[in-house]
């Protein structure tokens, strides 16, 4: 059964599992307020690996939440799992941050739409839709929170907003039906059953040339005079 | 080279050490294998895209060091010879620069360490370039102590070298760096980025005595290259609007008295710097020290003084994996040295 490291760092959430198959065999997290990942990422896989009985030369690969989510935490998270992969000659998996979180909710119904969330800057989350059984919904997106947000909603009979972009919807969003959960945060914890599933198809990502999901281009200011 | 050990504690084993160096601080990817103090592979790629911005823009430079870390250090290892199994160590550099970037080397060597068993060592990026002088060139080696004036974009800094891993700062940049000062000259001039090696080509058929331009006045050992830098744009300004075609007209004679003017600054200091210490092995180091105008005004300056001159070779001047490894392959033998999984990247860090 393959042995995966799960990294996941989009968030100020640093969390950290081995899982062997769909099983989790040591999950390790750290939630603070500050972004502590650069010190807080290889102590933590050292306890997993530690706990779990495992060596690295013993893992079958390494899985990476590639966002969106924020650039410093994904930079630490890829830069992290591409160390790995180089050391072990194994393949890197990535893993959704959104779907992954939905992946962590545990509502199967198909009736159910999951709304995970991240939050972004001022009124702006990034998040997706997905189905209980984790059917695509609608594509992942920058969403500036309003009363007009997510038309997606009415066709579902329970809506689940999470995550910590989840508190700013409150008030913003009609009520209806809604259910907020802004304590669920992006956990190693909903990676695994993920990751093995690419494992299986060998849907590895290019180890040299993979980049976060950045969901947005980065447009530098004008060229300041001199 | 024996004389390094000498300095430390001599490794008792008489193996070889394998020590890879990762540079990211800025806007360059660069891994260098180091064997002992020899290297055998030193890898860098730059970024383009800076270009378009005329200065390097932070968070593209993290995302174009994501995609060149990789190919960077495999092509490092397989120039090389050896698999990252052969490693003793990987250092990184840990700082001063910018912290996106810093984050992708570190991170990265940190994993790859760790995977490895082996130790990350966190080196410096300032100290790294002084001590790039070590790295065997079959050059001459300074001797302890020695005056190190390191010049790059980023830095202007006269340090006095004890040991490797003792460096007093003796004088530095109160604003701007001389890197800067003429990178800002040639944009202002209208030269391609970076500017620095554009005004030291144009330079070569240039009067230098043709303009001159007010050196800021400051205390002890210090360097002030903004003034310098407003009183050049204000005279290219005003002499702008009498003659559309100033700067075209007189590009090689700007070029060379501006140039002239930031490498009598530099010269002036250090002359000082040598007379206070009494020390007469004078070293330099970082991107400027690859300016021609520099290097001859160095040789001249310590004729005058009866100095001893160190330079390193052009690829170490700038930043590279090399100087890395080379800092990593001291600090791998000070028993001394931060072994923490939790040392990390930092934008700021104190010499």
């Amino acid at each position: 059964m393959a042995r995966i490291l799960c990294i996941e760092t989009s968030t100020k959430v640093c969390s950290v599992c081995v899982a062997e198959g769909d099983a989790v065999l040591a999950l390790a997290e750290d939630n603070e307020d500050e972004y502590t990942h650069a010190e807080k990422l290889n102590v933590l896989i050292a306890k997993v690996l530690e706990e779990s009985d495992l060596k690295f030369k013993d893992l079958s690969a390494i899985a990476v939440s590639e966002g969106p989510g924020s650039y410093t935490g994904l930079r630490i998270g890829v830069s992290a799992a591409k160390g790995f992969a180089v050391a072990l000659d194994i393949p890197i998996i990535a893993v959704n941050t959104l779907k992954a979180m939905s992946a962590g909710v545990g509502d199967k119904n198909q009736d159910s739409l999951l709304i995970p969330m991240i939050d972004a800057r001022r009124m702006e989350v990034f998040c997706a839709g997905f189905t209980g059984d984790l059917q695509p919904a609608f594509e992942t997106r920058a969403e500036i929170l309003s009363s007009e947000s997510f038309p997606e909603a009415k066709a579902f009979t329970k809506v689940l907003f999470f995550g910590n972009g989840a508190e700013k919807c409150r008030g913003v969003l009609e009520p209806l039906g809604f259910e907020y959960f802004p304590d669920v945060s992006a956990s190693a914890n909903g990676m695994a059953k993920l990751a093995n599933e690419k494992f299986k198809e060998s849907d590895f990502v290019d180890t040299a040339y993979f980049e976060p999901f950045y969901l947005k281009d980065f447009v530098a200011g004008k060229p300041k005079a001199s | 080279m024996s004389k390094i050990i000498q300095v430390h504690d001599p490794l008792k084993s008489n193996s070889d050490i394998l020590i890879l160096g990762i540079e990211s601080s800025c806007d360059d990817t660069s891994a260098a294998v180091i064997k002992n103090d020899k290297i055998l592979a030193n890898i860098t790629a730059g970024q383009d895209v800076h270009k378009l911005y005329g200065g390097v823009v932070p968070e593209l430079a993290s995302r174009a060091h994501q995609k060149h870390i990789v190919p960077v250090v495999s092509q490092a290892l397989a120039q090389a010879n050896i698999s990252a199994g052969d490693l003793d160590a990987i250092a990184y550099t840990r700082g001063p620069g910018l912290l996106g970037s810093l984050l992708v080397g570190s991170s990265f060597a940190k994993s790859m360490a760790q995977a490895l068993g082996i130790p990350a060592i966190p080196v410096h990026h300032m100290k790294a370039h002084v001590l790039a002088h070590f790295i065997d060139s079959h050059l001459p080696v300074p001797p302890f102590p020695f005056l190190n004036l390191t010049v790059s974009g980023g830095h202007t800094q006269i340090i006095k070298v004890s040991d490797p891993f003792t460096f007093d700062v003796i004088g530095q940049t109160l604003d701007d760096a001389a890197g800067e000062a003429f990178d800002k000259s040639a944009k202002l001039l209208g030269l391609p980025y970076p500017g620095g090696p554009e005004i030291d080509r144009q330079a070569k058929s240039g009067d230098k005595n043709r303009f001159t331009f007010t050196k800021p006045k400051v205390e002890g050992l210090s360097f002030s290259f903004s003034g310098l830098k407003t009183n050049f744009r204000n005279f290219v300004e005003k002499e702008t609007r009498r003659n559309a075609d100033f700067k075209r007209d007189n590009m090689a004679d700007l070029c060379a008295s501006i140039q002239h003017t930031i490498v009598e600054m530099l010269m002036e200091r250090l002359v000082e710097a040598a007379a206070l210490t009494g020390i007469k092995h004078v070293a330099i180091a970082g991107g400027v020290s690859a300016n021609s105008y520099l290097r001859t005004q160095l040789v001249a300056v310590a004729d005058k003084y009866g100095w001893q001159t160190y330079i390193p070779p052009f690829e170490y001047c700038t930043d590279n994996g090399a100087m890395i490894a080379i800092a990593g392959y001291f600090e791998f033998q000070n028993k001394e040295r931060d072994t923490s999984l939790s040392t990390s990247a930092t934008a700021r860090w104190e010499m």
